[in-house]
């Protein structure tokens, strides 16, 4: 009854059963992440969610899981709240965790994984999982009016490292442009379109996708696989390895900066920022119009430049 | 050769003269284009840095994008 419009689809039909055993695990869970899991979790999919942040009031313009209720909480923990509400029959797990090379292997074990993260490194890193497990996932990307989309799926497309270069440039990014909520929504669309396509064995879309929402336009261009590519060819897994990680990262979005140092004790913390800001605390972190800490060592600072937010840091927490 | 060249971020086109062996990676040195945050195609294709250029290609110039 519940999924009976999808089912009606020649398109779905019968593979609707199918659909609800799979496992798809959303790595970000902003403006892109909250869509797409909103539209998973209608469609009966079984979701693993990821996220670091904590929800802020900027966030609510484009991440439509979110209220006003909800700012100051782990984006992951409040959308697996909603989405319980809208869909009690499917699997949720929640993570309040940054990706990275350790703690990959327990997080995203899923048939599916889709990209809504802000920055390279994390999509490099998936791109390694994916490739030496044998996992599909699809990058997605916004700027402004724009966006970009990709399914990546091992030995039938080209991988992301056979397009995309690392890169240590500023480039522009949410916080100089700026972004329109449409375009969110409708790259989040796009994701969950292929994903349903990917996760149900039929033809999917094998080109890179550009969208320019406010001209209504859309581009395709062909994408070749690189022979020399360190990833897919050479099987050199760098990013899985740990080896091109780093400990301080320019976050989108806000002028936000992450540094992973030691465990925090947050209750220590708390106490001496409440001398200095307006602290709150949570079972999950810290948090101050400056700075989110979480215990494990993950510390999201708003600062206006890298040696602001080093600053800050320095003064805080180590 | 001419080719001509539109910049997704600027939103422009313009004709550049090159020289007849020039490669892609060149293009983006005589525009002062850091080749890193790019993504450049030929038609609707995708290339890569080493292809080589020819006389009348149309190509577009992309901005990676990576907001989420």
């Amino acid at each position: 009854m519940r999924y009976q419009k999808q089912e009606l689809l020649s398109y779905i039909g019968n593979k609707q059963e199918f659909l609800q055993k799979k496992v798809v695990a959303i790595v970000g869970l902003g403006a892109i992440g909250s869509n797409t899991a909103n539209l998973l979790a209608r469609a009966g999919i079984n979701l693993i969610l990821i996220d670091r942040d904590i929800v802020e009031l900027e966030n609510l313009q484009r991440q439509t899981l979110y209220d006003e209720k909800d700012i100051g909480k782990p984006k992951s923990i409040q959308a697996k709240k909603k989405l319980k509400l809208i869909n009690s029959e499917i699997k949720i797990e929640a993570f309040v965790e940054d990706l990275n090379y350790k703690n990959i292997d327990e997080l995203i074990n899923s048939d599916l994984i889709l990209d809504c993260s802000d920055n390279m490194e994390t999509r490099f890193l998936i791109n390694d999982y994916s490739i030496k497990n044998d996992i599909p996932w699809i990058y997605a990307a916004v700027l402004g009016v724009n966006a970009m989309s990709m399914n990546i799926v091992p030995q039938k497309t080209p991988c992301f490292r056979c397009i995309f270069k690392e890169s240590n440039a500023i480039t522009e990014n949410c916080d100089s442009v700026g972004v329109l909520n449409t375009i969110t929504n409708l790259i989040a669309t796009i994701q969950v379109n292929e994903s349903l396509k990917i996760l149900t064995n039929q033809e999917f879309n094998k080109s890179l996708v550009l969208f320019n929402i406010w001209n209504l336009s859309m581009q395709k261009f062909k994408i070749n696989k690189n022979i020399h590519c360190e990833a897919c060819s050479n099987l050199n897994f760098e990013y899985l390895d740990g080896k091109n990680t780093k400990q301080l990262i320019k976050l989108c979005g806000t002028n936000s900066f992450q540094i992973h140092g030691n465990p925090i004790d947050l209750e220590n913390l708390y106490e001496r920022l409440s001398k200095f800001s307006d602290a709150k605390i949570n079972e999950y972190c810290v948090y101050s119009t400056s700075l989110t800490a979480f215990s494990d060592g993950r510390v999201l600072i708003r600062a206006e430049n890298l040696n602001q937010a080093k600053s800050l840091y320095s003064r805080f927490i180590s | 050769m001419k080719i001509k060249v539109y910049i997704e971020r600027t939103n422009s086109t313009k004709t550049v003269e090159l020289k007849n062996n020039y490669k892609v990676i060149d293009l983006l040195k005589e525009l002062k284009i850091d080749h890193t945050v790019v993504l450049v195609a030929r038609s609707d294709s995708l290339i890569t840095e080493d292809a080589q250029l020819k006389d009348n290609d149309n190509i577009k110039i992309l901005s990676v994008i990576s907001g989420g």
